[in-house]
């Protein structure tokens, strides 16, 4: 008997991201419909300039799809102002960046604590308690008082993870996560997010061109000129 | 809060372009607060030279007599200077001095200068106006009546007190008349005004020297401390005007200088203004610069959840840290500058050098005014406020997909 099927999450019904007009018009989405379920560990697979990093960047609301609309547990991204996005984004959704795009004058405790602060609906205590918390998780906790200059690559990957996981939201939006890192710290830092992905059920969306990340998602979204070519659904290891 | 330590971070990230920028604002609000002080100073330095050692707060004098009171002409005399003072009585308990003032040649028996002699009864006028006596000769006069000569012109006929000097002038009615003079004291005032041109005489020997029995040229009034003269026009004009008098505040008389104050203080304005619009540009360039540098980071944040007013809230708390920084330190350095002067400023080297005859003292002593200090501080932290806003305000509005991909 298989499992019941996750709920699902994320929904994006015949979104199109344009940019320019007339003969220059490109779409870098067209016309897609996805479904992201809830727990989902899903890779965008495709080449350069196949719509990952701008599927990414529609989901996390941090970009406005042309056409088509983007449903959020029910919500339509598209009907919040600039300000609901923006809290939106804070509340619900970690972002992994290629460049970890740490802040560079806080220290990786800071850098963890940073949605928080935002947030703002906790108190100093609270925020520190669950920065150094999420640093030990991220096996970072004698580097919290780092400055980011101060780590590796891979250690500031890490604090990015820690800082995405910090508020544990419904989703982690990651785009190439580990694009800068080499394969094996780019395997220990897919086996972090997998072992969030499996013991808070948070769900992850990272985008990729590398087989060796893809072999990491249960769910595999080919992507090929702004379109969905293929969904793969695969096994556990 | 977080912002702003956040702010305090990013300013002290590039500690000295944050210098670089602090400096203008520095100069600027320092420069306000130097020129502020020296034209406070100026001012009080007229006001002061004007009342104590020349004008006092007010003179009356017959009507015509200021058309030509540069050439000390006798031809407006106050005729009864006794009648003028009763007539004054009730002035604001106002102090009255009549004088003669005289243009008279004056000779040690070999050379000979003009000179401008007044006539003051000397126990109360030396004791209401600030004309010091550098040195005075104590012994016996030998029957000679006493002069007092400012000391630079003592200084050109080499006199000292105790020597002697002849008063040669024309009298009234146009005849000339000469007394022999004992030097009783030496005046230096700090007013080449009078320091280099001005000998005083007793009241009762100008008369008698220029043939104006009574007569006084005008009588001058010094008020108590605190009390105005700028009423007093108004109060006694008619009175004075049926007596064919005429009356002169003291603010009237250094009107001239106090209009080329008002100038300066312009220009001084136009000059802060210019530096602070150097300041301001400045700012908002560093503005400019760390949000061009940042960029991602501001994308970054702005991803996470930072809303746009946290954007322009961390821009413009840098640009104030900046500014704060400035302001502070021009404010430090202008009042320590203004209370290095306030000893006292001395320009009498260049007065003597230019050959200036002004009516005020040659040493400005500037003076610490916090409120002043204040409004510039204000200046320069506000300024700084300003040339952050729209730079911030033009950056937040970045959407963050936007500021990640450059």
């Amino acid at each position: 008997m298989s499992e019941p099927r996750a709920k699902t999450q994320i929904e994006l019904r015949g979104v199109t991201r344009a940019y320019g007009e007339g003969d220059a018009l490109v779409r870098a989405l067209d016309d897609v419909d996805l479904e992201i379920r809830q727990g989902d560990f899903l890779a965008l697979a495709g080449p350069s300039g196949s719509g990952k990093t701008t599927l990414l960047n529609l989901v996390g609301s941090i970009d406005a799809p042309t056409g088509g609309r983007i449903l959020f547990e029910g919500t339509d991204l598209g009907a919040l102002t600039d300000r609901e996005r923006t809290r939106f984004r804070n509340q619900r959704i970690g972002f992994i960046f290629q460049d970890f795009n740490l802040i560079p004058v806080l220290s990786a405790r800071e850098n963890a604590e940073l949605p928080l602060q935002l947030l703002g609906e906790s108190s100093r205590a609270e925020r520190r308690r669950a920065s150094r918390e999420m640093l030990e998780e991220v096996g970072l906790g004698k580097l919290a008082h780092r400055l980011p200059r101060e780590l590796s690559g891979g250690q500031q990957q890490r604090v990015a993870i820690a800082r995405a996981l910090v508020k544990r939201p419904g989703v982690v939006l990651a785009d190439e996560p580990t694009a800068n890192l080499d394969s094996a710290t780019a395997q220990e830092i897919l086996d972090l997010m997998r072992s969030f992905n499996r013991s808070l059920g948070t769900t992850f969306v990272f985008s990729t061109h590398d087989p060796m990340v893809m072999d990491y998602a249960r769910r595999l979204v080919r992507l090929r000129d702004g379109k969905v070519a293929a969904i793969e659904e695969r096994e556990e290891e | 809060m977080f912002l702003l330590r956040l702010a305090v971070k990013n300013v002290l990230r590039k500690s000295w372009r944050s210098l670089i920028t602090a400096t203008p604002v520095l100069v600027g609000v320092m420069m306000t607060i130097l020129g502020w002080g020296f034209i406070d100073g100026i001012d009080s330095a007229v006001i002061f030279g004007q009342i104590k050692s020349d004008s006092g707060h007010f003179r009356v004098m017959a009507e015509g007599y200021l058309e030509n009171e540069e050439q000390a002409e006798l031809d407006e005399l106050i005729d009864d200077s006794e009648a003028v003072v009763e007539l004054l009585r009730d002035a604001g308990e106002a102090r009255l001095h009549p004088r003669l003032t005289f243009t008279a040649e004056i000779s040690d028996g070999r050379n000979g200068l003009m000179a401008r002699g007044v006539g003051i009864e000397p126990e109360t006028y030396f004791e209401d106006f600030v004309l010091p006596i550098e040195s005075a000769f104590t012994g016996d006069a030998g029957g000679l009546q006493p002069m007092w000569l400012g000391a630079g012109l003592a200084g050109d006929f080499d006199v000292a007190p105790g020597d002697t000097l002849t008063v040669l002038a024309r009298t009234r009615y146009g005849s000339y008349n000469a007394n022999e003079y004992l030097v009783r004291g030496l005046i230096r005032s700090q007013n080449p005004a009078i320091d280099s041109v001005v000998f005083f005489i007793p009241l009762a020997d100008a008369r008698e020297l220029l043939d104006a029995d009574g007569a006084a040229s005008e009588v001058v009034g010094v008020m108590p401390r605190r009390a105005s003269a700028v009423d007093l026009p108004a109060r006694l004009a008619p009175r004075l005007a049926g007596a064919g008098l005429e009356i002169q505040t003291w603010r009237q008389r250094a009107e001239p200088i106090l209009r080329v104050n008002r100038i300066r203080r312009k220009i001084l304005g136009i000059i802060a203004g210019i530096i602070i619009l150097v300041a301001a540009t400045g700012i908002m360039n560093t503005v400019v610069m760390a949000a061009f540098e940042r960029i991602r980071e501001i994308g970054a944040l702005r991803a996470l959840g930072l809303q746009t007013e946290g954007v322009v809230v961390l821009f413009v708390a840098e640009a104030l840290i900046i500014g704060l920084v400035g302001a502070a330190a021009g404010c430090g350095l202008g009042a320590a500058l203004v209370h290095w002067f306030s000893g006292g400023l001395d320009f009498s080297a260049m007065s003597d050098a230019g050959g200036l005859a002004m009516s005020t003292s040659m040493v400005l002593y500037m003076e610490l005014d916090a409120a002043q200090i204040a409004t510039a501080f204000l200046i320069g932290v506000g300024m700084a406020l300003i040339a952050a806003l729209y730079p911030a305000i033009k950056f937040s509005r970045l959407p963050p997909v936007e500021a990640m991909r450059r």
